[in-house]
């Protein structure tokens, strides 16, 4: 069924069932509006539009989506243009709430893509201003808004350079056609597109919004002849493989820097980024690597070219530490900080690799010269992340709560709120998480987005309490809502993967892992965790494909390698190899504190099977607190099976008293105990390694 | 009648054909013979009355000892008295925000009979209004009220915006009160003849506002109080409100805005409130006219 809606009226006409009249609906509120109060809406007589839906509640939705698109786009217009400081403020946090609850950047950025802007220099600084409050989507809408002018200025060129007769096939108006594409299709993939081909792909979708055959065969005439003008010439400057999109060549670059403005060269380094990008996912490594040292090469020829070769290389080294490619992300930023060894932001994004390789001292010199270089508020927070990871979780939360306003930052509370957690304070952990949970539900926009983290957060706290049910409802629930973006979803799913892992679902658990391998295959931890739950389900073999004894580059969570894959072999009764990986390469291990103590236990377990009961007892004597549920009982069961090797019937009494005061079952480790009262220490052994390898995450 | 005005039917004055009432241009020469809500008051008929009930008010006013008043009033009413448009702050912005919008109005909204809004009875004699006071052009009148300041009615719409009258003489005429009720009390009916005296042309609006005020005119009287007595509205029962509706022929854009105010007293949600600063703060930039 079709209705007529005016997103500047706020109104929708939904026809009547059985009748010729329509009801009027308020979009904004969805409700029906009284017509005696509607006969005197107005609106601007340009913008009724017919939509099409399935029934009422999908014109509705439709219509709002439509009426949150306008309203979006036309605040953004009234800003770039420029508004008096506080009501333009207001504005932009408007949008920041309706990007983040009604309508997608990605929608509202093809909708302001419809023509050029006169000037790029308020869309610029705007940009900035929104950035710097905090408004991220905001600052990012209008970042690639800017970014896309001149490959519009371009598109809109050679649009409005067609001949007439091309348009002959068409009812519509050469103008209709424009909004057609604007508002039907988007125009952001057409000036993405990286060659004639990408760019008729996209083109000629547009044919499903046309009517009429004749209109339909006249798209592709449209796409040829734009295609051509676009990429005139591109086959044959550069063979596919070697570009890492359809800008010119190195040499033509050279020759291009003399006359290209500032802009168009920001323009054709992202374009370059992006093509650097989509190689290194794609595990195309070595044209990745030449499509750097061409980047790098092209931006210091110019005058004030090396701060923004550096710029570009952290965008790199970022987007491939999201990808998980941390070999990729150390490359880039080596190379940065050979050309300005003192870029502050370049030198906090190498303290935070640095950490996550657990190369702690040098981060925290890195860090430290950060903050003397005049990021110290990031560095701070940097060097917090360090002490947590260290397990110093108090001195973190010092350090963060020094950090001026961390009050108002969402991402410092929610660190807190972490090692509050991490520390065994979850009374005051869970009051954290509720603080900014009720912030985002009900607070300033910068913490919008916090709720799904929070929930999180708790849902750590059940699982660490052995409320597995409860924990994997929250992460079900947070993994259902929209708002995850996809990074967070990765992680949010290895989350819930370890749940199921503990709840020996290990069918489901496989799945939500594999599923997050095929989003991003160099997700070493997820390869992982794929590994151990291969080896929960007596796949062990299989599990070790997921874990190669040796990798080209360092990775997140590295020590979880040695450890799954010793356990394995530990399952196989491969001892020496297993020793190798769970004796010999534990005290090397870059790991948390509480991770530490999963691998002391491993090594434990090792040492109990090779029936070396000093060694284990000594590894027992240094074990710290622990706050996860499953991994003290399992400390406690490690203590009863060196006990019951001892025939040390106190120790054995002793252990088992405190496990009963524990009240927890866990079916594995229940099995280990049932083991090693009959003294069938082999079969013991095989529960344990079953648990540790629940357990790892 | 006075030379210079074009009538309903003509003869027009570049080709002497005749016009068609509800048409803007000669059907003959394509002349612009002029809005024909504004020809639909030059009948020799309309002026005679309406000129008829000034005198006739005049000579009460003068009667009542008002005379001063009354003059006084007529010199306000040839200098100050304009256009207000009550609109949403949301309508405000969209026009604000690109000069090629055009303010439309009730029967576009609805598709001039074609999309017909389910409704009570009052809205269908509502959509016949249109057509009984203006035929087949009902759908190009924009409506508004006689006011001798910014303000308008807020029954209509939180922002009031006075059009320029440069940008609205030519084409607007004025009705003695709201339509609806106009059709309700003289029984009009579709084709129906308006009552004669009952409408005037910009250049006759002091004379349809004199005939109507007359008689709330009293001695001692200042300017504050003519604008209550044009226009009366309680803010929130239309039924009460009593004021001259103007009737403008086609849309404006924003460049036909004088001024742009809120009403006072009215509450606006969050959106609206924000809709509604955008809309000042743009039009401050544009015109440096924002009271």
């Amino acid at each position: 069924m079709n209705a007529i809606c005016s997103p500047s009226a706020g109104v929708v006409l939904i026809p009547k069932s059985g009748t010729s009249e329509y009801v009027v609906f308020d979009i904004a509120s969805g409700l029906e509006r009284d017509p005696e109060q509607s006969r005197f809406c107005h609106s601007a007589a340009q913008d009724w539009r017919d939509i099409e839906g399935s029934d009422p509640t999908a014109l509705l939705a439709l219509a709002a989506m439509e009426y949150w698109t306008d309203r979006v786009t036309s605040l953004l217009r009234f800003a770039i243009n420029g508004l008096e400081a506080s009501v333009q403020q207001r504005v932009l946090e408007h949008v920041e709430e309706l990007l983040a609850t009604k309508v997608s950047s990605r929608r509202v950025l093809n909708r302001l893509l419809i023509a050029p802007l006169t000037s790029c220099e308020g869309t610029s600084k705007l940009a900035k201003f929104a950035l710097a409050s905090g408004l991220n989507a905001v600052g990012s809408v209008l970042d690639e808004l800017q970014s896309l002018q001149p490959l519009l200025s371009r598109l809109v060129g050679l649009w409005l350079s067609l001949e007439e007769y091309l348009f002959d096939p068409f009812s519509e108006t050469k103008e209709m056609i424009w909004l057609t594409v604007i508002e039907k299709q988007g125009i952001r993939p057409l000036l993405e597109a990286r060659d004639k081909r990408e760019f008729l792909d996209y083109w000629n979708l547009m044919a499903f919004h046309f009517k009429t055959p004749r209109a339909r065969s006249g798209i592709p005439i449209l796409g040829n002849e734009l295609a051509s003008r676009l990429f005139p010439e591109a086959e044959r400057l550069m063979p596919q493989e070697a570009r890492p999109n359809d800008g010119p060549s190195i040499e033509e670059t050279e020759e291009q820097t003399r006359t290209v403005d500032i802009h168009e060269a920001f323009t054709q380094a992202e374009k370059e980024i992006n093509g650097i990008v989509r190689a290194i996912a794609r595990g195309q490594d070595a044209n990745a690597k030449k499509f750097i040292q061409q980047l790098v090469n092209r931006q210091t020829r110019v005058k004030g070219g090396k701060e923004f070769a550096v710029k570009s290389l952290c965008n790199i080294a970022k987007q491939s530490a999201d990808l998980f490619r941390v070999d990729f992300e150390a490359e880039c930023l080596k190379i940065a900080r050979q050309i300005d060894p003192d870029d502050a932001w370049m030198l906090i994004q190498l303290g935070d690799h640095l950490k996550r390789q657990g190369k702690y001292d040098e981060a925290l010199k890195i860090l430290k010269q950060a903050a003397e270089d005049g990021e110290r508020d990031v560095a701070a927070s940097s060097v917090a992340d360090i002490y947590a990871e260290r397990g110093d979780y108090f001195r973190a939360i010092r350090v963060y709560q020094a950090i001026p306003g961390w009050e108002n930052a969402p991402a410092i509370r929610m660190a807190v709120a972490d090692n509050l957690r991490r520390s065994g304070r979850t009374q005051e952990a869970l009051d954290a998480y509720g603080e900014l949970i009720d912030k985002a539900r009900r607070g300033p926009l910068p913490f919008t987005g916090s709720e799904d983290r929070a929930l999180v957060g708790i849902a750590e706290i059940a699982k660490r309490r052995g409320n597995l049910d409860e924990a994997m409802r929250i992460y079900v629930e947070v993994l259902e809502r929209s708002s995850v973006g996809s990074r967070d979803r990765a992680i949010y799913q290895l989350g819930l993967c370890n749940v199921l892992k503990l709840k020996e679902d290990f069918t489901g658990a496989f799945k939500v892992v594999d599923e997050v391998i095929a989003e991003y295959p160099f997700a070493t931890q997820a390869r992982f965790i794929r590994g151990s739950i291969l080896g929960l389900m007596g796949m062990e073999s299989e599990g070790l494909k997921d874990l190669p004894e040796t990798s080209s580059s360092s990775s997140w969570q590295e020590w979880l390698r040695p450890y799954c894959r010793g356990l394995l072999l530990l399952k196989l009764k491969r001892y020496a190899d297993a020793r190798k990986h769970l004796v010999e390469a534990f005290p090397n291990a870059v790991a948390s504190h509480e991770e530490i103590a999963i691998l002391r236990m491993a090594a434990t377990l090792w040492f109990l099977a090779d029936d070396n009961t000093d060694e284990a007892k000594q590894l027992l004597s240094g074990m710290p607190d622990l706050q996860d549920a499953q991994a003290q009982y399992l400390a406690m069961v490690l203590r009863l099976h060196l006990a019951a090797r001892n025939e040390d019937t106190a120790a054995i009494k002793s252990v088992q008293a405190r496990m009963a005061h524990l009240n927890l079952t866990y079916p594995r480790l229940g099995g280990a105990v049932l083991a090693i009262e009959k003294r069938d220490f082999a079969a013991a052994v095989m529960c344990e390694a079953d648990a540790l390898l629940m357990i790892a995450a | 009648m006075p030379p210079g005005l074009q009538t309903p039917e003509g003869p027009c004055f570049d080709c002497g054909a005749e016009l068609v009432p509800a048409e803007r241009h000669c059907p003959t020469c394509k002349a612009d013979a002029g809005a024909p809500n504004v020809r639909q008051c030059h009948t020799s008929e309309n002026i005679k009355a309406l000129a008829d009930r000034y005198d006739t008010a005049r000579e009460q006013a003068s009667r009542a000892g008002c005379l001063r008043e009354f003059e006084a009033l007529e010199n306000i009413l040839k200098q100050k008295s304009g256009v207000v448009v009550s609109m949403s702050p949301g309508v405000a912005r969209g026009l604000l925000e690109d000069p090629r919008k055009l303010y439309s109005n009730y029967e576009q909204l609805v598709g001039a009979h074609v999309r017909k809004p389910s409704a009570t009875e009052d809205d269908r004699t509502r959509c016949a209004v249109g057509g009984q006071l203006f035929g087949s052009y009902a759908d190009h009148i924009i409506y508004g009220a006689l006011s001798l300041t910014e303000s308008g009615l807020a029954t209509y719409g939180e922002v009031y915006c006075r059009l320029r009258d440069s940008a609205v003489a030519k084409r607007t005429s004025f009705l003695e009160t709201n339509s609806y009720r106009f059709v309700q009390m003289h029984q009009l009916t579709a084709g129906g003849k308006i009552h004669e005296g009952s409408i005037g042309c910009w250049l006759q609006r002091h004379q349809l506002a004199l005939a109507k005020v007359v008689d709330s005119l009293r001695l001692g009287q200042v300017e504050s109080v003519w604008q209550d007595i044009l226009i009366c509205s309680d803010g929130k029962n239309r039924a009460k409100d009593e004021f001259i509706e103007a009737h403008t022929y086609e849309g404006f854009d924003r460049n036909a805005i004088e001024s742009l105010v809120p009403a006072s007293g009215v509450h606006l949600s969050r959106n609206e409130q924000l809709d509604l600063d955008v809309a000042m703060d743009v039009f401050r930039s544009h015109r440096g006219q924002v009271k």
